[in-house]
Formats: C-alpha cells, sequence, structure tokens
C-alpha cells in the first residue's frame, strides 16, 4: 500500500467518523427536511439555540434562532417581544395545526427544557412555513415559589388560629365515642345479632372520622387553602426540578417551614 | 499484519519463559538484598520528581474536569470525594504508570539492552556467573517495588493537585473538599487504587527487563528497545487496567456478598 | 562550592539556550518553503497509520474501564447509573481519549524519532548534512512536526469515536443500555465543541512530540548509551509537559464550555 493510500484512508475515516458523531449528537441533520416556524414568547425560562422540538414526546426539530423583536406584534395586538424559531422535521409537520398548543417543557434527571406541541385536529389546516405563532409561557418558577412562601404562611396561620377548635372536635368525638359505646352496650344486651353490631362499630368509626373532618374543613379560609395548595401541586409537578432541588437544598427554607 | 500478530504471539512466549527463568532463579538461587536495595534507590532517585510533577498535574485535572459536570447539579460539595476516588481508582495509577513506563521502562531497557550489545550480558555468562541472577532478578524487584512506591507518592500528590485545585478553581475550602473524601472513598477503594499499582509494576518490571534484555543490532537495536518497550507496556498497562477493574469489581460483589 | 553551582548554572542556561534556539529554527523554517512534502506524507503515514493499532487497541481498553468506574461513581453518588454514558464520554471526550493517544504516540513515535535522529547524529549523518549546506532542523525536524500534529489529530479523533464505541458496546453489555439510550444520555452532556477542543489539545501535543525528540536526538552522545539515554529523555521530558500542558489547555477551555 502506498503511504498517499493509508493518510488518506486515515483521513476520510477521521472525517466520516466526525460527521457520524455529530449526526448522532443531533447537531447536523442532512437527510431530514425541515419546515421552520416562528414561535412568540414574552418568557421562555431556559430555551437555548439547539434545545429539542417534540411533538407528542418524539423529538422532531431543534431550536434554530432565538431573536429580541422589540415591536413584534401578534394579530390581536398583543405585545410579543421574543422570537424562537424552530425546525420541524417534514415528516411531523402535518400533524401541527393551528390549534396545536405551544408549551415550554423539561424533561429527564438534569431537566433539559425542550418545547413541547401538542398535536392539532386534523380538520384545522397546518401552518405555512415561517409562520407566527404564539406559544403557552410557562408559569415562572421565582413567581411559583414567591406563591409558595405566602401559602405556607398562610397554613401555619390557620393551625394556629384553629388550634383551639380542633381540640375542641377531639374533645367533641371523644365524647360522642363514649355516647356511642353507651349506646352500643344497650345494643348489645338487647340484641345478639352479630351484623348490626358489625354495622353499628363501622358507624361508629365513620361518624368519628366525619366529625373530625368536617369541622376542620369547614371554615373558608381552609377551603381556599386546599384550593390553592392543589392548584400550585399541579403546577409545581412539570416544572424545573433542578431550580426546586436547588430552591429546597437552601437551608433556612426548611426552618421557616417548620 | 500477520506478521505483526506473529511477531506479538512470539513476544508474549517468550516473555513467558523468560519470566519463569526469572521465577525460578528467584526461588532456587536468590539474589543479594543488597543488590535490591541498590536498584531500590537508584529506580527511585530518578524518578520521584517525574512522579510527583506527573501525580500533582494529574489530580489537578481531574479536579477541573469534575467540577464543571458537578456544578452543573449544585453538588459541589462531592466534588472532594468524587475527583478523589475517580484518580485513586483510575485515572491516576493509568497516567502516572504511563509516565513511569517512559521513565522507568525505558531507561531500564536501555541500560539492559547496552548491555547487551556491547556484550556485557555474554561476559558475565562467560565468567561463570548467571545473568539473571546477576542483573536482571534484581532489577526486576528493584523496579517492583520502587515503581509501586512512586506510583503511591504520585497518588497522594494528586490528592494535593484535587485539593489545590479544588480551592484555587472551584472555590471549595480545604475543609469541605477534605470533608467528602471519606464519604466516597473507602478503603476499598483505596485497596483497589493500590492493587492497581502492584499490578501495572509488576507488568512494567517484567516488560522492560525482557525487551532489554533482548534487545540485538548495536546503537540502533537498543533504541528500537526502547521504543518497543515503552508501547508494549503502555497497551499492557491498559489491558491489565481493564482486567484488574474487572477483578476489583468481582471481588467488591464477592465482599458485598452478592 | 560555588564554583560547582555556578558551573550547573551555566551548563542550565546553555541547555536553555540550545532549546530555544531550536524552537525558534524550528518555528522559523516550518513557515518558509521548502516543505518536503513527499517525507511528510512518508511521516504522516507513520505517526498515523502505524500507531492506529496500538493506539485503538489501547484506549479500546480504557473505554471499558472508564464505563465500568462511571457507574461504580454513580452508584454511590446518586445511587443509579442513569448518568453513566453522559459522564463516561464527557471523560472519553476531554480528557482519556487525547491524552492517552498522545501518550501512545510519545512512547512509539516520539521514542522512535529520538532513537532516529540520535544514531543519525552519532553516525555522523547531521554533520554530513551540514556539510552539504542543508540544514538539520528543516529537513529533520519540519516534515517531522507537520506529519506529528496532523497525525495526532486525525488518530484523536478516530479515537475519540471508536472509544465511544466501545463505551456504548460495553454499556449494553454489562449495564444493558440500549445504543439509543446511550446515545440520548450522552447527547445531554456532550457537544461538537468537546470534540474540538479535543483535537486542539492533540495538535499542541503533536507539536510538542517531535521538537522533544529532535532536541534530545541531535544531542546523542556517541554509543548505545548515548541512544537509549537520548530516547528515554525524550520520552519523559515529552510525557511530563504533555501532562503539565494538558492541564493548561483543560483549564483555558473550561471558560468555553
Amino acid at each position: 500500500m502506498k503511504a498517499e493510500f493509508k493518510v488518506g484512508l486515515m483521513f476520510i475515516a477521521a472525517v466520516a467518523m466526525t460527521v457520524a458523531f455529530a449526526y448522532s449528537l443531533g447537531a447536523i441533520n442532512p437527510f431530514a427536511r425541515t419546515y421552520d416556524l416562528n414561535l412568540a414568547y414574552n418568557f421562555a425560562g431556559g430555551i437555548e439555540v439547539g434545545s429539542p422540538v417534540r411533538v407528542m414526546g418524539i423529538r422532531v426539530g431543534r431550536v434554530k434562532e432565538i431573536r429580541f423583536v422589540p415591536d413584534q406584534k401578534m394579530p390581536t395586538g398583543e405585545e410579543v417581544k421574543l422570537r424562537i424559531t424552530v425546525s420541524i422535521d417534514k415528516e411531523a409537520w402535518p400533524t401541527v395545526t393551528e390549534d396545536s398548543r405551544f408549551y415550554i417543557n423539561l424533561a429527564g434527571v438534569i431537566g433539559e427544557k425542550f418545547i413541547e406541541i401538542t398535536p392539532g385536529s386534523s380538520s384545522a389546516p397546518i401552518f405555512r412555513p415561517g409562520a407566527l405563532v404564539r406559544g403557552e409561557d410557562p408559569p415562572r418558577i421565582d413567581q411559583l415559589i414567591s406563591q409558595s412562601y405566602g401559602l405556607a404562611g398562610k397554613i401555619v396561620e390557620f393551625v394556629e388560629q384553629n388550634e383551639g377548635s380542633i381540640i375542641d372536635t377531639i374533645d367533641t368525638i371523644n365524647k360522642l365515642v363514649v355516647n356511642l359505646n353507651q349506646v352500643l352496650k344497650q345494643i348489645e344486651k338487647t340484641t345478639d345479632n352479630k351484623e348490626i353490631m358489625e354495622m353499628l362499630t363501622n358507624l361508629n368509626r365513620i361518624s368519628a372520622d366525619v366529625a373530625y373532618f368536617t369541622k376542620a374543613m369547614r371554615s373558608k379560609e381552609a377551603e381556599e387553602t386546599v384550593l390553592l395548595l392543589k392548584e400550585l401541586l399541579w403546577r409545581l409537578k412539570p416544572l424545573d426540578q433542578k431550580a426546586i432541588r436547588k430552591f429546597l437544598q437552601q437551608e433556612g427554607i426548611r426552618a421557616r417551614l417548620f | 499484519m500477520l506478521r505483526g500478530l506473529r511477531g506479538i504471539v512470539e513476544d508474549i512466549g517468550g516473555g513467558v519463559v523468560f519470566m519463569g527463568q526469572v521465577l525460578s532463579v528467584a526461588l532456587f538461587k536468590p539474589c543479594s538484598f543488597r543488590s535490591i536495595s541498590e536498584q531500590i534507590v537508584k529506580v527511585t532517585e530518578q524518578s520521584w520528581l517525574t512522579t510527583a510533577v506527573a501525580g500533582f498535574f494529574v489530580g489537578a485535572i481531574m479536579t477541573v474536569q469534575f467540577s464543571l459536570q458537578i456544578q452543573q447539579f449544585g453538588a459541589l460539595g462531592y466534588l472532594g470525594g468524587l475527583a478523589t476516588s475517580g484518580t485513586i481508582r483510575e485515572v491516576g495509577p493509568l497516567l502516572i504508570a504511563f509516565m513511569l513506563s517512559g521513565k522507568v521502562g525505558a531507561f531500564t531497557s536501555a541500560e539492559l539492552g547496552t548491555m547487551r550489545v556491547t556484550e556485557q550480558i555474554d561476559a558475565i555468562r562467560c565468567l561463570g556467573a548467571n545473568p539473571i541472577q546477576e542483573i536482571i532478578l534484581p532489577r526486576w524487584l528493584g523496579i517492583v517495588c520502587s515503581s509501586f512506591f512512586l506510583l503511591a507518592v504520585g497518588l497522594m500528590m494528586s490528592i494535593g493537585g484535587g485539593l489545590l485545585m479544588g480551592m484555587f478553581f472551584s472555590g471549595i475550602s480545604m475543609q469541605e473538599y477534605v470533608r467528602h473524601i471519606p464519604t466516597i472513598v473507602t478503603s476499598f477503594s483505596i485497596l483497589s487504587g493500590l492493587f492497581k499499582c502492584l499490578v501495572f509494576a509488576m507488568v512494567l518490571a517484567s516488560i522492560c527487563t525482557y525487551k532489554g534484555y533482548t534487545a540485538t543490532g548495536g546503537a540502533r537495536g537498543v533504541g528500537r528497545a526502547v521504543v518497543n518497550t515503552a508501547v508494549a507496556t503502555m497497551v499492557a498497562i491498559v489491558i491489565a487496567d481493564w482486567v484488574t477493574s474487572v477483578f476489583s469489581d468481582v471481588a467488591l460483589r464477592i465482599v458485598l456478598g452478592d | 562550592m560555588v564554583e560547582a553551582l555556578g558551573r550547573k548554572l551555566i551548563l542550565v542556561g546553555q541547555e536553555v539556550h540550545d532549546f530555544a534556539s531550536l524552537l525558534v529554527s524550528a518555528f522559523w523554517s516550518s513557515l518558509t518553503p521548502p516543505f518536503r512534502l513527499r517525507e511528510t506524507l512518508q511521516q504522516l503515514s507513520f505517526v498515523a497509520w502505524e500507531s492506529a493499532p496500538v493506539v485503538l487497541l489501547s484506549v479500546s481498553f480504557a473505554a471499558a474501564v472508564t464505563i465500568m468506574e462511571a457507574s461504580f461513581h454513580m452508584k454511590i453518588v446518586v445511587q443509579n447509573d442513569s448518568l453513566v454514558p453522559g459522564f463516561a464520554a464527557l471523560l472519553i471526550l476531554r480528557e482519556l481519549g487525547v491524552v492517552v493517544t498522545a501518550l501512545l504516540v510519545t512512547s512509539r513515535v516520539g521514542a522512535g524519532y529520538a532513537a532516529e535522529v540520535g544514531s543519525m547524529q552519532i553516525t555522523e549523518q547531521v554533520e554530513a548534512l551540514k556539510m552539504l549546506g542543508i540544514h538539520p532542523i528543516r529537513y529533520l525536524l519540519v516534515p517531522r512536526l507537520y506529519a506529528s500534529i496532523l497525525g495526532l489529530m486525525i488518530l484523536t479523533v478516530v479515537a475519540n469515536m471508536v472509544c465511544i464505541y466501545v463505551a456504548m458496546l460495553v454499556s449494553q453489555w454489562s449495564l444493558g443500555y440500549s445504543s439509543g439510550s446511550f446515545l440520548m444520555a450522552m447527547r445531554a452532556f456532550v457537544g461538537l465543541q468537546d470534540l474540538l477542543f479535543s483535537v486542539i489539545k492533540a495538535g499542541v501535543f503533536g507539536a510538542v512530540i517531535p521538537i522533544y525528540s529532535i532536541f534530545f536526538g541531535l544531542r546523542c552522545r556517541a554509543g548505545a548509551e548515548g541512544v537509549g539515554l537520548a530516547t528515554t529523555s525524550a520520552v519523559v521530558a515529552t510525557s511530563v509537559t504533555i501532562i503539565i500542558l494538558d492541564f493548561i489547555l483543560s483549564y483555558i477551555f473550561s471558560f468555553f464550555y
């Protein structure tokens, strides 16, 4: 073999391997034909050039460009200053229709940010390439955290304020149980029916539980709190786990909460 | 290609026979303790500085690379443990042994090769002495002992280098860095690192004595022997690295009992 | 005492001066023609092609060890090994691939050059070159310099890729990853710039190897012992310099990730 051939072979191998590596990293993709779509956001926490774009959870493209457009206006008249250009594979393009929604989501242990597109209904028209669409702004984690501070305070306040009434409830239940016991003894004396016995025991327990819950739940404030808490948990669930972890790691918050 | 393979197989065969000779000499006609300790002092004196510098920088490199990764997780506290453990268990012994294969291995094979091509070895045989007993065995034992010692010193230096970079590059206080070392570096890791050092030392000593002892053909031959020694040692060390890793993995499983 | 110290200082100064003048003339003659392209190609085939089997064999084993060790550490720290491909690929691309390749090439090519030039020196072939009006540095160093830089760059790319491929195979075999999940986990950590930086490192290391080898080869003293010593010194000096340069380059690149 000539030296030229050997060197050439090594060089071709190196270039081919680099290209294959870049392809497997998703940095280049010469085979897939893509269309561009412009998404408008007011807040796009953590999206970077190169972040993946997924339709129904499948990676179909990536973020090509992020631009600040100060005078960008949606047809509705809303000012949206951030424009994110994404490329979407031709194959997946027909599933993205005008009633699709564009969320910013995160996945994996390290919390990689990506743009999630929900499939639109097939009756809605598909976009023409390069169209401008309003994306769904993600909830801001810092605002959520400040809300949760307030919420935690409210919960503590509620428990402190109602301490007396909770104790009252327990007392009442105690009395009720004593009464019930007496009734049961009465019944036991009068009848031997086992089923009735069991029913009554169950009733005893249920009434105790119900008395406890209803008493505590009755205040209006508590109802609001529970609703808020539910909403917060629902919104926190898909959010940036890394930031939450970091936030929870910060000492002091624990002290403030408990 | 085939000729190359045949050469490798011949080398392995010759090496095994040679080591058998050395072993039988060691068992039946041991050399004086004095000549061994001379070799130990000589090798250690020559190489401690190189090893220490190499170890220091290996530790520093590992800390820089690890801190970049760990920062992403906000777990910089673990840096000390992870970098130290990674260095002691794998990268440290490997790279420092590479360094020693250049320093000790190449030097010894050059020395022995010179003796061989200037017919000093034959002169010893003419005098009725056994050259393996007189020159090879003390060198082999001396190199094993001092290489093991040097590798251990290199590992210590790598911990120091890692600590220093942890302080200056990642901004972790010394106490914080040191505090996390025992949580990740178990005594088993240290043992496995030292075991690697011992195996590498033996590989190094065997290859360089064999290659030097069998050198032929004047000054060029010595040069060739040195090159072959350095390459063969490095390849053998990488393979030994894998074998010892598998071995200590299995040993750990047996110790843990599953 | 003072006299001995002075003598030592003069000796060290002499060596530093020799090395610096070698660097300067290497730099000058590597930028001006003639380039001896034919010879460079021959050397390139020596560096890249003939070192490839040894390098690829070694990095394959290194990759296997890296996967094993990474999974060991991950199990301790995060209790599972879902991030192993990312960490292992990162360690391979940023450090192990290029350093192991460079050290192997040092011992093969660097030692070979030192032995070759050393025996040319003691058989007075270098003197003969000078008599013919050929500058030995231009004649010997420049083709080897270019060949070593380019060859090590090519080898590093190939070695890194083979290393990652072997890591993928090993993690399939011992950790039960599919190749798709390996690539996904790797993608979260590794970027194309990691490969670029490792190629830059390879270029720098490639320049170090022939410079030291030729320097020690040209100072070779007569006899078999001299050749051995020159070769050993070249390998040791190159290896230590590579480790130190690797540290410096890692430090610099760490600001660009």
